[in-house]
């Protein structure tokens, strides 16, 4: 049996009292460590089951603590003062991290608006630049050398140029081995240019290989790829047709250099930096970086040389859209997509895909457009002009993204003061593990080198 | 306002201060293992500004109690044991905090650490 000694758990013995005021003191004692352990109850609840909080003010919209992206209008327009007229939907994206039970939102109206007569909010789950809207299918990448059927192309200025034959091929300095075998299915994408019939120029687009430096044709105008790294980030190291030092006399030389392919991952000193249209994009952590669907083993090293040709541009985090150049693929049906102004642009096969970028691509279910959660607008008995409702997120488990997508539908003129919206993580054994096993992974992944 | 409060319900809040200041250096020292292994796991929900805030008015409250109850901090009641613990914690934070560096550099740093550590105990206590 365990004895319990009187003055045990008292930090403070050597102040006596008497044994009535003792007495209250245990009382209050045992009361104060309760509380604490209560309180370390809720710290681990919080913790363990995170709320993830997201706004956007009208009143503020340049504020930094906003935090729900892509806020637009059926026109897919900011709507300016939070106006939306009637029948019109809204649109707005939220990025979370891991996976909650609910999604709550509340819209805060302004003192001028209608009142909501009947609105409902719609939810989806995918990457932010997956919603965007569907453009036209491309075809392969400029530069890319290709065959069909007995027949070699080269894509130049977005159309398939044919060799009239193999021996003007052959005299180019083309290899005939390193052109794609592809179907004629995949190049019907490609507008069909004119034929490569002269020997004595070279179309747009062809890439040279000089005292071990790459060269593209453009326009005329050769330019120098600032690494061969560069080089392989667009194009495969075989297909560069080799020249003698010689050759740059027969072209200008652009004082401008090529860089790596857009959606290019590198990285420079400790920082990751995505390369999209001339710029590089600082990538804030790693948890962004993982929860965008890239993977570390795309991640090339750059000199200082070669970070100096790109201007930097803000903080690619967590709220960001994956930007042009990226490609997505669909888990289902291995469908291919190019992320290009705004627009996902369906590829026709992997081959086409990898012509873009030689990146592992970014994961996405198709069916995730089609899984929808809804629910009713009701107004706040706590509070004036504000309307919430609640979506259970269970049916989004398990697909790819970190990005929701609310269309808010509603028949009245109103505008909007405040979007909040806060995901919760339900008490339960399961999400309880599920936090253990992610915090492990975490350490796990924190001290790996 | 505390002379109006009798002696013996001034000693009972004195002995919880010092219960409480207990909590929340356990609190404290718990969120900067927590910190250490996992960045961002405590202070993303709760700053430590606030911990050491609410630890400090504590102390601040225990030391005021102190002095109006006539109690003198006993110099020998220094507790060895749980000194070296908190000084082993302390070098484990200070070793993972530089995880990612060199080991030998880490070790160098962790060195010196100590050596300061101890030069500034002697400056402080050690009498002439």
């Amino acid at each position: 049996m365990i004895r319990i000694k009187k003055d045990m758990f008292d930090l403070t013995k050597k102040i006596e009292l008497d044994e009535k005021n003792y007495k209250h003191y245990r009382l209050f004692q045992t009361a104060v460590y309760l509380l604490a352990l209560f309180l370390a109850v809720y710290l681990f609840i919080i913790i363990a089951f995170p709320t993830q909080f997201l706004t956007f003010s009208f009143l503020n919209p340049n504020s930094t603590k906003n935090n729900l992206a892509n806020i637009r209008n059926s026109e897919g327009l900011f709507p300016e003062r939070g106006r939306i007229e009637g029948t019109k939907p809204l649109t707005f994206d939220a990025s979370v991290i891991g996976n909650y039970s609910t999604g709550r939102v509340s819209i805060i109206l302004s003192k001028k608006s209608e009142e909501f007569v009947s609105a409902s909010l719609n939810a989806r789950k995918s990457y932010q630049a997956f919603f965007y809207p569907e453009g036209e299918p491309v075809g392969f990448r400029d530069g890319t050398a290709v065959k069909s059927e007995g027949n070699y192309y080269l894509v130049s200025d977005g159309k398939l140029k044919k060799f009239r034959n193999d021996s003007i091929l052959e005299t180019l300095g083309f290899d005939k081995n390193y052109f794609i075998e592809t179907t004629a299915e995949d190049l019907k994408y490609n507008p069909k240019g004119e034929e490569i019939s002269d020997i004595s120029t070279y179309p747009n687009y062809s890439i040279f290989k000089i005292d071990n430096e790459y060269y593209i044709l453009k326009d005329d105008i050769l330019r120098k790829f600032v690494s061969s790294q560069a080089y392989l980030s667009s194009y495969a190291d075989n297909q560069a047709i080799e020249k003698t030092a010689d050759f740059l006399k027969k072209y200008p030389l652009s004082d401008d250099t090529e860089g790596f392919a857009d959606g290019s991952l590198v990285s420079y000193g400790d920082s990751a930096f995505l390369v999209s249209n001339g710029k590089t994009l600082p990538i804030d952590s790693s948890i962004t970086f993982e929860n965008m669907g890239y993977s570390w083993d795309d991640l090339r090293k750059i000199s200082g040389d070669e970070m100096a040709m790109y201007k930097k541009e803000k903080l690619f985090t967590i709220f960001s859209p994956h930007p042009d150049g990226t490609i997505f693929v669909t888990n289902e049906d291995q469908k291919y997509y190019l992320i290009k102004n705004n627009q996902k642009h369906s590829l026709p096969s992997s081959s086409a895909a990898l012509s873009w970028s030689k990146n592992n691509p970014v994961i996405v279910s198709e069916m995730s457009l089609g899984i929808e959660g809804k629910c009713q607008l009701k107004k706040n008995p706590f509070s004036f002009r504000s309307y919430y409702c609640e979506i259970p997120l269970e049916k989004f488990k398990g697909l790819y993204g970190k990005d929701f997508e609310f269309v808010l539908n509603s028949e009245s003129n109103i505008k909007i003061d405040t979007i909040d919206t806060s995901f919760k993580k339900s008490v339960t054994l399961e999400n309880l593990k599920l936090a253990i096993t992610e915090t492990f992974a975490k350490i796990k992944g924190n001290y790996a080198y | 306002m505390l002379t109006k409060i009798k002696r013996e319900n001034l000693i009972i809040i004195y002995k919880l201060l010092n219960d409480t200041l207990f909590i929340g250096l356990v609190f404290f020292l718990l969120a900067l293992i927590g910190e250490g292994l996992l960045p961002g796991i405590i202070t993303f929900h709760i700053g430590f500004s606030k911990i050491i805030t609410v630890v400090f008015f504590n102390l601040a409250a225990v030391y005021l109690l102190a002095n109006q109850l006539g109690i003198k901090a006993d110099n020998d009641q220094t507790n060895k044991k749980t000194a070296y613990l908190l000084l082993f914690i302390v070098l484990l934070l200070v070793f993972n905090s530089l995880l990612k560096a060199n080991i030998f550099f880490s070790l160098f740093i962790l060195l010196v650490v100590v050596l300061i550590g101890i030069f500034i105990y002697k400056v402080i206590f050690e009498e002439n």
